[in-house]
């Protein structure tokens, strides 16, 4: 096993130390988070087979598919982090105005 | 023989359309941001003409707060910056709690004139309208020192606008607004900043309120020009419009 393979493990495994340990998510994002790390492993693990599961797919090489999957993955997150960031920020709009309107003041 | 005449049965939009007695059942809604120099004028302005004032202090770092506050206006503060649309609909919440008959906004920083409010509310009081929107580009209206490059972003947007929800406008980002309190409870502006004036005019569309424009006279300054929106930002309230659509 080469140096950086073994960097990549150790980074996948700390990510899915941190998410368990971090977010209380749904079961169903529990597994695709498993399911995410694993594959990643494994491509570290096994370049070679992501080249034949590519040609499967229709996707010439194997480092394509990889960077399609990676590509698609982050606009996944990120999508997900926006939504929670507005989710977050509706909140907070809704605390400040109930603070605003609970203090209102006027000079009699 | 006497003849009895029947005598007509107020229809329930015409009893609703009885005009109020007094301003004080008339709220004008003013979002502030550091506005110290001209909010005391603004407020004392509108009080004298018994209308009740809400000014909702955006955390300013100025004395807005306590300027409006000491000049007798029911002051609400946000205690972080939130923008300009958060601020309306704060206003807007603590006025219908207050029992408002009709709601107004009104800008800050001087460039409305208080003249302009009964001629925002006297279609509420007296025909079948429940939004008012006050046009720079009416006949009758003005837009007094409005420099040319921004007259051109405001047809640019007010044509958008006509476009992405269906209403027949000649001014589209116009602070001076009125409402019946049947529509200020259907409007909840979700856009914190800027993209609010665009997300109102959807609202109005969306639940089929029934408004009319009415010219008005806006006067630009030094000072309201200065504290007015950057004409950079439009693009900022473009792309805050364009996700607030995606979130529809």
């Amino acid at each position: 096993m080469t140096l950086i393979q073994c960097f990549l493990i150790l980074f996948c495994v700390c990510f899915l130390a941190l998410y368990f340990a971090y977010f209380r998510s749904l079961l169903r994002d529990r597994i695709a988070a498993v399911v995410l790390c694993s594959s990643a492993i494994f491509f570290v693990l096994f370049p070679d087979m992501s080249t034949p599961i590519a040609n499967t797919l229709g996707v010439g090489r194997g480092a394509d598919l990889v960077i399609y999957l990676a590509i698609t993955s982050g606009a996944f997150v990120f999508i997900l982090t926006w939504s929670k960031l507005l989710s977050l920020q509706k909140m907070q709009t809704d605390i400040v105005r109930e603070l605003a309107i609970r203090d209102a003041r006027k000079r009699d | 023989m006497v003849d009895v005449l029947p005598v007509p049965r107020k229809r329930p939009l015409e009893e609703e359309m009885t005009p109020a007695t007094s301003n004080d059942s008339i709220w004008v809604v003013i979002p502030a941001f550091n506005e110290m120099e001209v909010i005391g004028s603004v407020v004392r302005d509108l009080l004298a003409k018994q209308y009740s004032v809400v000014v909702i202090d955006d955390c300013s770092e100025d004395e807005t707060s306590r300027i409006a506050y000491q000049n007798g206006a029911h002051v609400l503060r946000h205690i972080v910056n939130l923008g300009q649309g958060a601020a309306l609909q704060t206003g807007i919440e603590f006025a219908l709690s207050k029992g408002a008959e009709y709601v107004v906004t009104f800008d800050g920083d001087g460039q409305h004139s208080t003249e302009e409010i009964s001629r925002l509310v006297a279609p509420l009081q007296k025909q079948n309208v429940e939004v008012t929107l006050g046009s720079r580009f009416l006949p009758g209206a003005a837009a007094k020192g409005i420099p040319a490059v921004r007259r051109l972003v405001l047809l640019i947007a007010t044509s958008m606008s006509r476009l992405t929800t269906g209403l027949a406008l000649t001014d589209t980002h116009n602070g001076l607004r009125g409402m019946r309190r049947s529509a200020a409870e259907k409007i909840a502006l979700t856009q914190n900043r800027m993209a609010h004036a665009s997300e109102f005019l959807a609202q109005v569309a969306h639940h089929k309120l029934r408004y009319c424009e009415v010219p008005v006279t806006i006067s630009y300054n030094e000072y309201s020009l200065a504290k007015g929106q950057r004409l950079s930002n439009s693009f900022n309230v473009m792309w805050e419009l364009m996700l607030g659509f995606l979130r529809l």
